[in-house]
């Protein structure tokens, strides 16, 4: 597709049924692919007449037990994972930004490791032990950055970085040691870190439903601001901005969003990274088109990478994590010698 | 930015599956006056067949210097019977209380839960090489250390350093077993004991194995053996686990599986319709029928909808040692009750 500059309205229409549709398609490959294959239309069937005596009763118990909410749990995260991204490239002017940036991964991981080191059994929201303790430790590790790196009422960008990347390094080192201490749960954690949606099903779907949807939805209202932002703070504040607010509320939303997924799938990198860069080479540079637009590319791509994850080498599980690095990567690679790193 | 050592935990993690080592033992003993004992070939199947050639004389008691030939090949001599012993692994604590060499051990891990005594013995850290205190180990001054594999390999080299005889023992098959146990049983000079618990292992086992194999192809149960719930992981055909159900007259869902532990799909488990579901007490979540009923799909399969879940002790399962008789018993007596009426 051709790098749409001056697009009238319906071409953005356009592009984003097409988006969509893509999506869609993909949705419905990936449920009919698996340990038993179902054509689509036996999976579109499975899923709109679950009760009708025609339909195939194995794909009913597949599809909507195993493979639906999983699915559709892929689709989220990756949402989430690619606006978070998306917003927080613009915000820190930094086409490496992804939704890990300030000490999310750090924090999520340590959160879920206590929760598994000490098989905390708290439960809320519908939310298991290790997914809000993940959640609360992602909060808590960006709050913390934020509160070192503000500056009289200022958080300058690289501030921010630095100490995200100090932070998620002591929390890694905590992770390792705590590790150390106790083998025993060793491999649950590793998978947990590797980031991975097997075994995941409605529950966690509906958990980090809410927060997800706010959190896209927040970032989407907060936009024009953005593009504000990314157009440097002189600018931004001769438009009457303030600059401490806006960051704020940015980091705000896209740290809940990235909590709320990482709490149910696991630190899955890559998405956020890759997912902004594709939106902006489809939609260009301006917010308000591109977080909705990551948000869909993040999506058909971990229900790609994921498919993959738990078809590739059946009847084995692979982490999807290490699935959106190998599959992530060499595109994205491909992508910057295209563009002969113009990719902001 | 996650900059996750992962290597590290790989790296430990590895460790974890080395309760159950694996490459196939070699053991000789080399005893003045020479009576070299030839290493027997191991074969992938549990052997049931005695071991004619480490079957010692009636003399029961062992001339030091001694020589032996342990598990990874090195060659290790004990200038007398040691009376202060440290372990590297719980599957060695066993067979050393299992041989009557208990009284000697001065340190284990602190996984080393059984026998019960063997948990008010000072400990020296965990399995994995990382968590295993050197300093505590050459202050307990032990005349010989019987360690694991190769993943403790920095602890085998850091110890010969001081001057500290390292056994290393493991094993992938039930006849490596019987050999580790008549090894250290000359070792700690009490051979006959170590013939007899290989003995009676072999009787037993036989036993067994005598009903199991008489199983038409028809009546033998498929099995998921479910090894830890979240991630949902399975035990392959090499590991102690996958042999057992095998000797058992089972039928292993996942024996088309070449890694040990693999992490598989609960839509291949519903797939396969395993007819009994086994895992070890010390899961995750404790694996009982209401919880599995309550996994998404899981209510589809058979060994669900029968009430076939069986929970049996983890550490008798997967220890390389005295007891994987037991743990055959039991998992026999569980899938085949009207078998050993």
């Amino acid at each position: 597709m051709a790098r749409l500059i001056s697009k009238p309205y319906w071409r953005d229409l356009l592009a984003f049924g097409g988006l969509l549709g893509l999506l869609f398609l993909t949705m419905v490959l990936s449920l009919g692919i698996g340990a038993v294959q179902f054509s689509p239309s036996e999976v579109l069937q499975a899923i709109i007449q679950p009760q009708h005596p025609s339909t195939n009763a194995t794909a009913v118990t597949i599809v909507w037990d195993l493979r639906l909410a999983r699915m559709l749990l892929a689709a989220l995260i990756g949402a989430g994972l690619a606006s978070a991204g998306a917003a927080f490239q613009g915000l820190f002017q930094n086409p490496l930004a992804d939704p890990f940036a300030i000490g999310a991964s750090g924090g999520a991981a340590l959160g879920a490791t206590l929760a598994i080191v000490l098989r905390i059994q708290w439960q809320w929201l519908g939310f298991s032990a290790v997914a809000l303790c993940a959640f609360i430790g992602a909060l808590l590790a960006v709050g913390v950055v934020y509160t070192i790196a503000e500056v009289g009422g200022q958080a300058p960008h690289t501030a921010l970085l630095l100490a995200g990347a100090a932070l998620s390094t002591m929390l890694s080192a905590t992770v390792s040691l705590l590790l150390l201490m106790n083998e025993q749960p060793l491999y649950e954690v590793f998978a947990w870190l590797l980031g991975g949606l097997s075994g995941r099903s409605w529950d966690n779907l509906c958990s980090s439903l809410p927060f997800v949807v706010l959190g896209i939805a927040w970032l989407w209202l907060l936009a024009r601001r953005i593009d504000a932002l990314s157009c440097g703070d002189e600018v931004a504040q001769s438009l009457g901005l303030s600059l401490w607010r806006t960051r704020s509320a940015v980091i705000a939303a896209a740290s809940i969003t990235t909590a709320a997924t990482v709490a149910n799938g696991g630190i899955i990198g890559f998405v956020g990274l890759i997912a902004p860069h594709i939106a902006r080479l489809l939609f260009g540079a301006n917010h308000a088109r591109l977080i909705p637009a990551s948000g869909l590319v993040g999506a058909m791509l971990l229900v790609l990478a994921d498919t993959t994850a738990r078809t590739i080498a059946a009847p084995l599980e692979l982490p999807v994590g290490i699935l959106t690095a190998m599959l992530g990567g060499p595109f994205f690679l491909y992508l910057l010698k295209r563009s002969r790193g113009v990719m902001m | 930015m996650t900059k996750l050592r992962f290597s590290r935990f790989l790296s430990v993690f590895l460790l974890l599956s080395s309760l159950i080592a694996c490459g196939a033992a070699e053991n000789g003993i080399t005893q003045a006056p020479a009576t070299t004992v030839p290493a027997t070939a191991t074969t992938a199947s549990a052997g049931v067949a005695p071991t004619a050639e480490l079957t010692p004389t009636a003399t029961s008691s062992v001339s030091y210097p001694l020589t032996i030939k342990d598990s990874l090949g090195r060659e290790v001599t004990l200038l007398a019977a040691p009376s202060r012993i440290v372990s590297l692994a719980p599957s060695n604590t066993e067979i050393l209380f299992a041989v009557g060499a208990g009284d000697a051990l001065v340190g284990v891990t602190k996984y080393c839960n059984y026998p019960e005594t063997a948990k008010s013995i000072d400990q020296i850290g965990g399995f994995s090489a990382k968590s295993i205190s050197l300093e505590t180990i050459v202050a307990l001054k032990p005349d010989v250390v019987f360690s694991g594999d190769e993943s403790q390999q920095t602890v085998i080299d850091a110890l010969a350093q001081a001057n500290i005889p390292v056994i290393a023992i493991k094993a992938e098959t039930f006849e490596a077993v019987y050999q580790n146990i008549n090894l250290i049983g000359q070792a700690t000079n009490h051979p006959t004991e170590a013939a007899q618990v290989v003995a009676d292992m072999q009787a037993r086992i036989g036993a067994v194995t005598a009903k199991t194999s008489t199983l038409a192809a028809a009546d033998k149960l498929s099995v998921f053996y479910e090894v830890y719930d979240e991630p949902l992981m399975t035990a392959g055909p090499q590991t102690f686990i996958g042999q057992m159900l095998e000797l058992a007259g089972a039928t292993n869902i996942f024996a088309d599986v070449s890694e040990e532990y693999p992490e598989i799909s609960a839509e291949e488990v519903v797939n396969r319709q395993p007819a009994v579901i086994i895992g070890p007490e010390s899961h995750g979540d404790k694996l009982t029928i209401d919880l599995i009923a309550q996994r998404p799909g899981w209510g589809a399969i058979k060994a669900v909808k029968d009430g076939k879940i069986v929970v049996l002790n983890g550490d008798m399962l997967s220890r390389p040692g005295p007891r994987l008789a037991d743990a055959l018993e039991a998992l026999s007596q569980a899938l085949y009750p009207e078998l050993f009426k």
